[in-house]
């Protein structure tokens, strides 16, 4: 399709999102995307760039860290913890460090969304009713991932709960397994082998139910976590929590996410501090990010992001980077 | 040693003590777990397929390849024949390495043979090859159809879906990554 066509498209989708939240009473917001104490996330690198703080008085400028969010709930939630209600945001997100991919972009659109005193069921038919909206084919499945591990990997999911369970089952089905994998990278090597390459990638898919081992902010009852994931063309798009709203739970997750990172980012940050805690208590609720990019993508029948963004990083900037790679 | 996330598509790389054919390779990384890179992997010893995700930090070894040049002499049950066109030993590959490629292989030209320590591991062909086609059986009357198509066979054995118009004796260029029919070459 050719840019103008493209473009149009997406300005379509766009107008149609926020017709739809608008529509139920969700509050469109704006919230920044520097942070000077993002929530730390194991596996996302962020960019960190400098603010420059002019001292007039003794000629001097100090220097202080920011960072680019690589989503806006940091913000969103304290919105939602200030008693906002029910609010949305499009917004652009950033995530540094990932390969080249065809469904990754360093700067790419997020649409989020908080429904107050909901869950991730009431989220995932909310979800069903905004595809059919924008004009998504194919009846929904939703599935729980160990279904999915069952039927298209032959795990048998719920009866792997140790390393070395999951370690046979993997073995079994021809994974070269390394005696150093923890469980959760033989989870997502199963996941990513057998799992993910055969979803039906003709009518949407929803998985929910992952195992709580994966760490997230998704309320949990120690074995599963109340937690969904969206895939469009067998492309993951959308993530949904049942929010974790204990701070006691949620200054659990920001230390050990941030000792991860301490171990093994390149970029790292200060965590914030009383995040979500009294008076800031965040509401029952339930949170979507969805990747804009990727839905424009499966709706105009594009197989590159790189298509659907009208400045693509990769492609006006590679040449120029290459220079440096000397 | 390299770290995963180098591993391209057409590079050797060494899994289970075996040469692999990278044939597919993606980057995924889930939304809430770390980088990796999804390929789709050929042993070049026998053909068999294996599909690996290998976490881009982890360490993979290349496969130590290096090529020769041989010509094609013939082929039979045991495999396909070869002489290096250096030092005239003769070779001979077998039919599971070579299921996809053998078919396209043409007596007397030469090719770049891949080889892995002393084994011939693959045969590297042109993505286009022009053949002669030694069979065509003629149009069904009345079969005017546009767009359609009929079987021929070619000079090496290999058969083609071609326009109807193609006779026996034409010259057909093949896409012989697809083994579709591209176009009639005129001398």
């Amino acid at each position: 399709m050719e840019l103008r066509k493209i473009l149009q498209e997406r300005a379509r989708i766009i107008a149609s999102i926020r017709r739809f939240f608008s529509g139920r009473n969700y509050l469109e917001v704006e919230t920044p995307h520097l942070a000077s104490t993002p929530i730390p996330e194991r596996y996302i690198e962020l960019f960190r760039t400098t603010l420059l703080r002019p001292d007039y008085r003794t000629d001097r400028v100090y220097e202080d860290d920011l960072y680019l969010l690589p989503s806006p709930e940091y913000y969103l939630k304290q919105l939602l913890a200030a008693g906002i209600g029910d609010l949305f945001e499009i917004a652009h997100a950033f995530r540094n460090y990932e390969s080249t991919s065809a469904v990754h972009s360093p700067e790419f659109t997020m649409l989020e969304w908080y429904t107050v005193n909901a869950d991730s069921t009431e989220s995932l038919a909310l979800t069903v009713n905004l595809l059919q909206d924008l004009g998504v084919s194919g009846e929904p499945l939703v599935l729980t991932v160990s279904d999915a591990f069952g039927l298209y990997a032959d795990i048998d999911l719920p009866a792997c709960r140790d390393r070395d369970s999951l370690a046979r089952a993997c073995g079994r089905i021809g994974i070269d397994v390394q005696q150093t994998e923890s469980w959760e990278e033989l989870f997502q090597r199963a996941f990513l082998t057998r799992v993910e390459p055969a979803l039906p990638a003709e009518r949407p898919v929803f998985l929910t139910a992952y195992p709580a081992a994966i760490s997230t902010l998704a309320r949990s009852d120690g074995t599963w976590a109340q937690r969904w994931e969206l895939y469009l063309g067998g492309i993951e798009t959308a993530n949904c929590y049942t929010e974790e709203t204990n701070p006691e739970v949620i200054a659990r997750f920001l230390t050990t996410e941030a000792q991860h990172k301490r171990q093994s980012s390149l970029v790292t940050h200060p965590a914030p501090k009383d995040f979500l805690s009294p008076p800031n208590r965040l509401p029952e609720c339930s949170g979507v990010a969805l990747g804009v990019d990727r839905l424009v993508m499966h709706l105009t029948g594009a197989t590159s992001i790189s298509e659907v963004i009208s400045f693509p990083l990769s492609a006006t900037m590679h040449a120029q980077f290459r220079n440096n790679e000397e | 040693m390299a770290k995963a996330g180098a591993i391209e598509k057409g590079m050797y790389i060494m899994m289970k003590g075996d040469p692999y054919l990278v044939a597919e390779r993606e980057f995924v990384s889930p939304g809430k777990g770390s980088a990796f890179v999804r390929c789709k992997l050929k042993n070049a010893k026998n053909g068999s397929v294996l599909k690996e995700t290998i976490k881009t930090s982890e360490n993979f070894e290349e496969a130590n390849v290096y090529d020769r040049s041989g010509q094609y002499l013939y082929g039979d049950d045991s495999g396909f024949h070869f002489m290096d066109t250096e030092t005239y030993d003769q070779f001979e590959i077998s039919p599971d390495v070579l299921s996809e490629t053998g078919k396209y292989l043409k007596e007397g030209d030469s090719y770049r043979v891949i080889m892995w320590e002393s084994d011939p591991i693959d045969v590297v062909i042109p993505m286009k090859m022009v053949y002669e086609v030694t069979d065509a059986p003629d149009a069904i009357k009345g079969d005017t159809v546009t767009g359609a198509t009929k079987t021929v066979v070619c000079e090496t054995g290999l058969s083609v879906q071609v326009p109807i118009f193609i006779h026996t004796g034409d010259k057909i260029r093949v896409n012989t990554e697809t083994g579709e029919y591209v176009e009639r070459v005129n001398d």
